[in-house]
């Protein structure tokens, strides 16, 4: 029976005060899915060893969970911005794509007031799906469609419809607009 | 009945006041106006005998007898004992009688009296005592006493006497007595009371102390085993005391303050009472002997002297504790030392010991604030070294076993130096290299680099056993469980073996510490020719009965490699038996494993089989020893010389190179150096060689060279001398080796440039290598920038000094620090990343830079002062900025 239960908790067979040297360090290692993690280390790793000038992501404490930073593109109402999302990485990672927010409240034709983005990419793919997501994207890829679809919205399919009409009709208005709803935010952190 | 005190003329003269009575005497009234007697009331008595039932006539006899007496009684000016019996008569003697026989009178001539005795000292004892209206110095205590004493017994002659012939007198001395009582009572109150107690305290503490002092012999208590020291009080001056009224509830309380201070100082830190420091005995067993036998008793006469109560009886418990007690809190309070002097010091921490099991969980609070507050202040700062709180750590483990064997002061107390040295960086490194250190017979530590071993680790381990049973908590079959003690804090741990091994390793969260030794293992390995390894399995069996098994895979690892690059050696090179290093045994050797009982051939030759050839063998074998009924003796005669030389020696006998190679699996072993450079070419011979046999051996596995852990003995011979060097890194070989090539022309010398090309070695290494043979004067520059052999000595120019800074410039660099340099463009990126994705961070804590670092890089094992440097070059670059404390860090 001892025997057991040392197999199953290793560590406290140990000396009179281990438990005062382990600082915490089990608590942050997540208990997802090992491959998911792995994937992320390496597209955090490819992220920063060739960084993209204007992108930048990051873990919080949790893998699964990134913070990112975008600037806004130059040429774009959107100039001069800064912008932060959220992704949330699924367990099925990835083969399901990213949950990816705007944190930064943007006025934006395919993104709502809560921050939900309307992008092809972000939605399932595969046979009978509508969306176009696939394994071979990644997170970079991912933030960069988001960042070149802040310069060319989809007016077909607006979440914002009003911001839709005043992309095609007033640009001056749509970027005053753009300037009046943005606010910079930093991360909880 | 009118009485008047009137003041009396300070200079009264006894002449004049006979012939002119003073006028405060209350004159009877009678004689002032004469009792013409009273009419005859027509209702009283006509005639008859008792006539005296008069009320006149007794108010009349009352006054007289009350002028009688209180003029007998007054009191002349001065202290000067008055001639009371000049005056007196068998009048006063009948007046005073009369008086002290009326309850009433009694009472009015008490009162009367009292109120003369105060006036008097009010006016003229009162001044003589003037000084205690200031505060009295200490010295002067003594003096101060003498005097009041002095004054108060002469006032209370003056007062008290009746004159000689009054022994019949009952109700006079009785009355005496009274006003002796009431006149104690005024002189307390007259007198600043708490001064009095407190000057009174000091006085008999001083007085006790000086007492002890003179009458201590420490030689002879030493030698009865038991203090004889006593307190003998000045009996006298205590009865004086008493007699003027100081030795009531004030005086008991005086010396009841006395005593104490005299128990919590004087009493115990004496001589007699100092630490065993021969014998290692507790000697509190001497302080309880000595309370009981001496102190004791010479307290309770004095206080039967001070109090004149015969009754008092002392509570002999009370004082064995409070003795107790401040000689244990006087230990206490140096325990730090105790523990650094330990085990010399037993004796003291008996006594410790001793002290808190006798008094209550008071003291073992007290014991481990009072310790905690030491260690904080002398040992758990940056003056101390790692392997000085290391020891120290090892003591406290000792001593506090000792105190507690139950180990619940030791957690308490041993908290903070965990934490501490949780917090030093190169704790664990001197942990795992000093549980890889020699110890030889003498119990003397042998190691690399001794300042960063704690000898004290080194001992322990040799000395431990490898088998400890842990935790008992889950062995549910264990019958002699007990619950923790009551006072055990969270942490507290019930262990039967935690023995020191145990706590060491306890410091540290077991991976980061087998990730220590791993490095100090595989460092130890490498450069050991040991190829027994039999104190490293040792430590890595007693490392996994303590440690988690699984998690010193590595180290096991690491060992199995060493075994299989002995086999291998032996394989690939038959002709070598030898290890690399060890020298071929001689008949000496043989000799010396002989022994005294006889051995067999056989078992004698397994311990030498691998190290020499059998015919060899056999024949230092017959040279040292006899041989006896199949056993082999050694014989008694001496070796001589002779043989000595004529043992083969292996360098003239196998002349060339002798080639050993350390198979290690890649993925188990801490980072080597790895250096590149062309090595000459008979060790290439030999390297290819030997990566052909090991491809033909070990199949799949693929052999690479990590020249920057290769070491060779090197053996240089010049015109005039022969320099051996053993042990030397590969590169500087290969350098020295340079020298000695067919295309290497000394006249000319050679330049740095032409050796780094010919060798295809780095630079800094060519500048390290030459650095050293020039300090070796193997070397010499000889003319700027050109540098040749120095074939004889007298060629030598002095010009190593400022060669020699750099001697070691190469080897600063540890391949980790080498590690952080080329990735740290890659570090950045992450840190930049994570700082603009996550906010403002602090470097460590779980959530700091570092932890964050470690959390999403798997391979980032830096440390904080490594991330420190990332982030200061960042700053330099503008890309991230610091908050004003330096703390927060954050993009900018």
């Amino acid at each position: 029976m001892a025997n057991r239960l040392d197999a199953v908790n290793p560590t406290m067979n140990s000396t009179p005060s281990v438990t005062q040297a382990k600082a915490g360090n089990g608590a942050m290692r997540p208990a997802n899915n090992g491959n998911v993690i792995k994937r992320l280390q390496s597209e955090l790793m490819t992220l920063m060893t060739s960084p993209t000038p204007g992108i930048s992501a990051f873990p919080t404490t949790d893998m699964t969970k990134w913070n990112a930073t975008m600037a806004g593109p130059s040429g774009t109402p959107y100039d001069n911005l800064s912008l932060k999302l959220t992704i949330s990485f699924p367990s099925t990672y990835p083969l399901s794509p990213p949950e990816v927010l705007f944190k930064t409240p943007i006025y934006h034709p395919n993104v709502d007031f809560s921050g939900r983005i309307c992008l092809d990419i972000l939605k399932p793919g595969g046979d009978g799906k509508e969306g176009a997501w696939s394994a071979a994207l990644n997170t970079n890829s991912v933030l960069l469609s988001i960042q070149s679809l802040l310069g060319e919205p989809n007016n077909a399919s607006p979440l914002n419809g009003e911001a839709a009409m005043l992309w095609d009709r007033d640009q001056a208005e749509f970027k005053k607009k753009v300037v009046a709803r943005h606010q910079d935010i930093e991360f909880d952190v | 009945m009118a009485v008047t005190t009137a003041l009396r003329p300070a200079n009264g003269d006894d002449i004049f006041s006979s012939v002119f009575p003073p006028k405060d005497h209350t004159t009877p009234t009678p004689e002032a106006t004469p009792n013409i007697g009273t009419l005859a009331s027509p209702g009283g008595a006509f005639g008859g005998f008792d006539i005296s039932n008069n009320a006149a006539d007794e108010a009349a006899k009352l006054n007289r007898a009350w002028s009688i007496a209180t003029r007998f009684l007054t009191l002349s000016a001065g202290l000067t004992v008055q001639s009371r019996n000049s005056t007196h008569s068998p009048d006063i003697d009948h007046a005073l009688h009369f008086l002290l026989d009326s309850p009433s009178a009694r009472k009015d001539l008490l009162d009367w009296y009292m109120h003369e005795i105060s006036t008097h000292f009010r006016h003229f004892t009162l001044p003589e005592l003037s000084f205690w209206q200031q505060p009295i110095p200490v010295d002067k205590t003594h003096e101060v006493f003498a005097k009041t004493v002095q004054v108060l017994r002469q006032a209370q002659d003056v007062y008290l006497s009746t004159g000689s012939d009054h022994e019949d007198q009952q109700d006079l001395e009785e009355f005496m007595a009274r006003i002796k009582q009431d006149f104690h009572v005024l002189v307390l109150n007259s007198l600043p009371r708490q001064r009095i107690q407190k000057t009174l305290a000091s006085y008999l503490f001083q007085s006790i102390k000086s007492s002890l002092e003179n009458s201590s012999n420490p030689e002879k208590c030493t030698k009865a085993g038991h203090c004889q020291c006593c307190t003998n009080l000045d009996l006298d001056a205590l009865a004086d005391l008493h007699a003027v009224g100081l030795g009531g509830s004030l005086g008991q309380r005086a010396f009841a303050h006395a005593v104490h201070k005299f128990i919590e100082g004087p009493a115990t830190e004496r001589r007699c009472f100092q630490v065993d420091w021969n014998h290692h005995t507790s000697v509190i067993a001497k302080l309880r002997s000595w309370v009981e036998d001496q102190f004791l008793p010479s307290i309770q006469q004095a206080i039967s002297t001070l109090t004149s109560e015969s009754t008092i009886e002392l509570p002999l418990d009370q004082f064995m504790s409070a003795a107790v007690s401040s000689f244990g809190r006087q230990r206490v309070s140096a325990l730090f030392d105790y523990v650094n002097s330990w085990p010399a010091s037993e004796g003291a921490i008996l006594d410790i010991r001793e002290y808190i099991n006798a008094n209550g969980p008071g003291e073992k609070v007290q014991l481990c604030s009072s310790f905690t507050d030491q260690i904080q202040s002398r040992l758990l700062h940056a003056g101390a070294s790692t392997t000085e709180i290391l020891s120290v750590y090892m003591n406290v483990i000792s001593v506090f076993k000792l105190l507690d064997a139950r180990g619940v002061l030791l957690e308490k107390v041993a908290i903070p130096i965990r934490s501490y040295l949780r917090n030093r960086e190169d704790t664990v490194q001197v942990i795992a290299a000093s549980l890889l250190a020699e110890v030889d017979e003498n119990g003397e530590v042998h190691a690399h680099d001794l300042e960063k071993i704690c000898s004290d680790i080194t001992i322990e381990i040799a000395n431990s056993a490898v088998d400890a049973q842990d935790d008992r908590l889950l062995n549910w079959n264990d019958m002699e469980w007990v619950p923790d003690p009551i006072d055990a804090g969270p942490n507290y741990k019930s262990s039967r073996s935690d023995d020191i091994v145990g706590y060491i390793l306890g410091l540290f969260d077991p991976d980061d510490f087998i990730k220590a030794l791993a490095a100090a293992f595989g460092e130890h390995l490498i450069r050991s020719f040991d190829t027994e390894l039999v104190k490293e399995l040792r430590l890595v069996e007693l490392l996994k009965s303590r440690l988690d098994a699984t998690k010193l895979q590595q180290a096991e690892v690491m060992l199995k490699d060493m075994r299989d690059s002995v086999n291998l050696n032996r394989r690939i090179n038959p002709t070598h038996h030898m290890p690399q290093g060890a020298p071929k045994p001689t008949p000496k050797d043989v000799q010396a494993a002989l022994p005294e009982d006889g051995i067999t051939v056989v078992s004698l030759w397994e311990r030498f089989r691998g190290r020499m050839e059998r015919q060899e063998f056999s024949a230092a074998l017959h040279l040292v020893a006899r041989h006896r009924n199949g056993l082999y003796f050694p014989k008694r005669a001496r070796l001589s010389a002779e043989a000595i030389q004529n043992s083969p020696d292996p360098a003239t006998e196998n002349p060339g190179v002798h080639f050993g190679a350390k198979i290690v699996s890649g993925y188990f072993w801490p980072q080597l150096r790895d250096l590149n450079f062309a090595v000459p070419d008979q060790i290439k011979q030999h390297m290819a060689h030997y990566e052909q046999a090991f491809t033909a051996i070990s199949g799949q596995r693929k052999l690479e060279w990590k020249h920057g852990a290769g070491t060779a003995d090197i053996k240089l011979e010049f015109e005039d001398r022969v320099v051996e060097e053993n042990g030397i890194e590969e590169w500087k070989v290969t350098l020295v080796d340079a020298f000695g090539q067919s295309n290497y022309d000394n006249t000319t010398g050679a330049s740095v440039a032409e050796l780094k090309s010919s060798l295809q070695m780095d630079e800094d290494l060519v500048h390290g290598a030459l650095s050293y043979w020039i300090g070796k004067k193997v070397l010499y520059e000889k003319s700027p920038g050109k540098y040749a052999v120095l074939e004889r000595l007298d060629m030598h120019v002095e010009q190593i000094d400022e060669t020699q800074g750099d001697l070691e410039v190469f080897e600063d660099i540890d391949p980790e620090t080498k590690l952080l340099r080329e990735n740290a463009v890659m570090y950045q990126n992450f840190i930049e990343g994570m700082l603009r994705n996550q906010g403002a961070k602090e470097i460590s804590g779980i959530m700091g830079i570092t932890g964050m670092m470690r959390m999403v890089l798997p391979g980032f094992n830096h440390s904080d002062d490594d991330v420190k440097w990332l982030l200061d070059e960042l700053e330099s670059k503008g890309k991230v900025k610091s908050n004003a404390g330096g703390t927060l860090w954050a993009v900018v």
